[in-house]
């Protein structure tokens, strides 16, 4: 049963990108726009905070890059959805693509390689907690959760952000003006999907690559279902898959399961967990009454 | 004005001409293309080789996805511009035929899949199995020399590219504890250990993955996954770093290409597999007049191997020209390489070099793993 444990290193560095994109996407949620370009956000911030990494030789730096890289494409899914009134699936598929192309064309063309690896000295270093190496992402991770639920629970920013993606038109009534509210809920939901990317590249896998997230950008758009929009909820689906994941993982490579059940199943094991704690545990998720409808005042 | 159709004339007939003449190979990629420093790139690398030689010209496309094989197939072969178009990638395994089968006046070419007696094509086949037996033979070895009793792998998709990989792995593995035995007269025992992601393009699966196997005592980890088993060289590293080393072990090992300058002294090896030899042999065919068959590349036409020395300057060299981001300038990355390759006992060495020796005389029957039966019987038998 030591398996059971010692996956949790492992399983804590998986929840990161799922936990962070979700929460940024529960934020820009919350107040009416859906963002499904998690995934290409990732993957270019990804890039950029390496390239930020590789260029000042400050893996911090870089991690600000790919923030940057993913506010920048939060303002751009924002202004075409909020501000043009777009179809907010396609923008987001439109990001999505971007992002696999830019990296794609952007490595090759500086490094000569679509998916090159990252020399050390480009790593996000450690930080020793009790004996023990901790990603400084393990670590901030349950702190924006903590600063997100409080800003959309606890402050008057947070039920303006509640009111416009529930109401929007009782919001404006009340003066709070949607559309800005809105492009700035999407920059921060981006940015924290820039963090997310940052963190793959410069702390997890030290490699950049066209489809470095692998879906993960998906999963936290599940994980916002999940969450049924609570970002204390997200944690613990962003860490429930992450764990099962792993476990699934180290299952198949170890204990010999591989033989006995084809890696596919194996590989569904963490779907089918967060599927089972949706339907017993956690029921229907309600989502803003406004959700992907732009606004448009009378 | 008859001047003017005399002209019109000569330029028709001098464009008809040229395109008769048929210059230009065509090389088809299934996925992710160029750019991977690896078998994609060597596939480049064979055909602008040949292009030089035969003055011909290159020009390569990526299929954006596998609905769009045979129409893209169909279009290049219709627009009768190409020598040969060549397929690169297991994942054309039903285009590629049946576009050869439309267009029988076009010659292809098919890089990792086979032909069924098609005149107009030729298949491009490896013996993967004696790359990853040599791989497999290095990595029981200094497993071993440092008192492990596993080893493992991180594959890709189950195909039989991969299969052939593993089961050479396998059977190499176990030929080490044999010679080992009959070398020092101690007993060891080693289990493969072989975990399949089921993609080609996920580091994080593969980083996981290895991250299991290292945990499992496995410490010497070979990637026949793509992009998906940078994420062993990583892990690899990472774990040596932590224990505060500089080498391996933990080692990773490459494939296809000579990968050790991705993360030096932490990559023993790589099992090759020379796509661009192949992609050249293809270009001879389609330039001669004999009909299609299967070239099967194995060590005896130096198609497949361990990295040797020179194979690992090439790539540091191609790396550099790349304008990849090396750890160190190129002197510092050979000789971490070099300096790993020395660190690890010398009956390492001795085992590979006697195993290569018996399998160039073709006295080493390595196993077949072409279907889902024949590696699971392997899997049997070289558990």
């Amino acid at each position: 049963m030591n398996i059971l444990i010692d996956v949790l290193p492992v399983a804590l560095r998986a929840m990161v990108p799922i936990t962070l994109a979700a929460v940024g996407e529960i934020f820009t949620e919350r107040a009416g726009v859906v963002n499904i370009g998690l995934e290409g956000i990732m993957t270019l911030s990804a890039f950029i905070a390496g390239v930020g990494s590789w260029a000042t030789r400050d893996p911090w730096l870089g991690v600000l890059a790919g923030l940057a890289t993913g506010a920048v494409l939060g303002l751009v899914h924002g202004f075409i959805s909020v501000c043009l009134r777009g179809n907010q699936v396609v923008s987001g598929v439109g990001i999505n693509l971007l992002g696999m192309g830019a990296v794609g064309f952007g490595a090759w063309a500086l490094w000569g390689a679509k998916s090159p690896m990252l020399d050390h000295s480009f790593w996000v270093p450690g930080i020793s907690l009790w004996g023990v190496n901790f990603s400084p992402f393990v670590i901030m991770t349950p702190v924006v959760v903590a600063f997100t639920w409080l800003v959309l629970h606890k402050t008057a920013l947070g039920l303006r952000v509640r009111a416009v993606g529930e109401a929007p038109v009782a919001a404006d009534v009340v003066g709070i003006h949607v559309n800005r509210l809105r492009l700035w809920a999407t920059v921060y939901g981006g940015a924290l999907g820039g963090l997310a990317g940052a963190f793959l590249s410069l702390d997890w896998l030290h490699t950049i690559s066209p489809t470095l997230p692998a879906g993960r950008g998906f999963i936290a758009l599940a994980n916002v279902v999940f969450s049924k929009l609570n970002p204390f909820l997200a944690l613990v689906g962003g860490f429930l898959f992450g764990y099962f994941d792993a476990l699934a993982i180290h299952l198949a490579s170890v204990a010999g399961f591989g033989g006995a059940l084809p890696y596919q199943f194996i590989r569904t094991i963490p779907y089918l967990v967060t599927l089972v704690v949706v339907a017993l545990a956690i029921g229907r998720a309600r989502f803003p009454a406004a959700l992907g409808q732009p606004y448009r005042r009378e | 004005m008859r001047w003017k159709i005399l002209t019109a004339v000569v330029l028709a007939l001098a464009l008809g001409l040229t395109g008769l003449a048929q210059r230009k190979i065509c090389l088809y990629f299934d996925q992710t293309g160029p750019g991977d420093l690896s078998f994609n790139d060597m596939a480049l690398l064979g055909a602008q080789l040949a292009a030089q030689e035969f003055g011909l010209e290159v020009v390569h496309t990526t299929a954006s996805s596998p609905i769009e094989f045979l129409s893209d197939l169909s279009m290049l072969a219709e627009s009768k511009e190409y020598l040969i178009i060549i397929g690169v990638g297991f994942l054309l395994f039903d285009a590629l035929p049946e576009a050869a089968r439309l267009y029988p006046n076009q010659k292809f070419g098919f890089v990792d899949g086979p032909n069924f007696d098609l005149p107009n094509m030729i298949g491009l086949l490896f013996k993967e199995q004696e790359g990853g037996a040599l791989a497999g033979v290095v990595a029981a070895l200094t497993a071993i020399a440092y008192g492990d009793t596993a080893i493992g792998a991180v594959a890709g998709m189950e195909i039989p590219p991969v299969w052939r990989y593993e089961a050479g792995y396998r059977f190499g593995a176990h030929w080490a504890v044999d010679w080992y035995k009959k070398l020092t007269g101690k007993d060891a025992s080693i289990r493969v250990l072989v975990t399949y992601v089921g993609r080609f393009d996920d580091p994080a699966g593969g980083k996981v993955a290895s991250e299991a196997l290292l945990r499992a005592g496995a410490r010497n980890i070979l990637g026949i996954a793509g992009a998906t088993h940078l994420g062993v060289f990583d892990a690899a590293e990472e774990a040596g770093r932590a224990a505060g080393l500089l080498s391996g072990p933990p080692f990773g090992y490459g494939a296809d290409a000579a990968q050790e300058y991705i993360k030096p002294g932490f990559i023993l090896g790589s099992a090759r597999k020379r796509v661009d030899v192949a992609v050249y042999e293809a270009v001879k065919w389609a330039l001669g007049k004999a009909p299609g068959y299967n070239l099967v590349l194995g060590i005896d036409k130096e198609g497949t191997g361990f990295s040797t020395k020179e194979d690992i300057l090439t790539f540091i060299d191609l790396a550099v020209k790349a304008g990849y981001p090396l750890a160190g300038t190129p002197a510092e990355v050979r000789d971490k390489i070099f300096a790993a390759r020395d660190s690890v006992p010398p009956f390492v060495w001795q085992g590979l070099a006697e195993f290569e020796t018996l399998l160039r005389a073709g006295k080493i029957a390595l196993p077949q793993a072409d279907t889902a039966d024949q590696i699971a019987a392997v899997r049997r038998r070289y558990p």
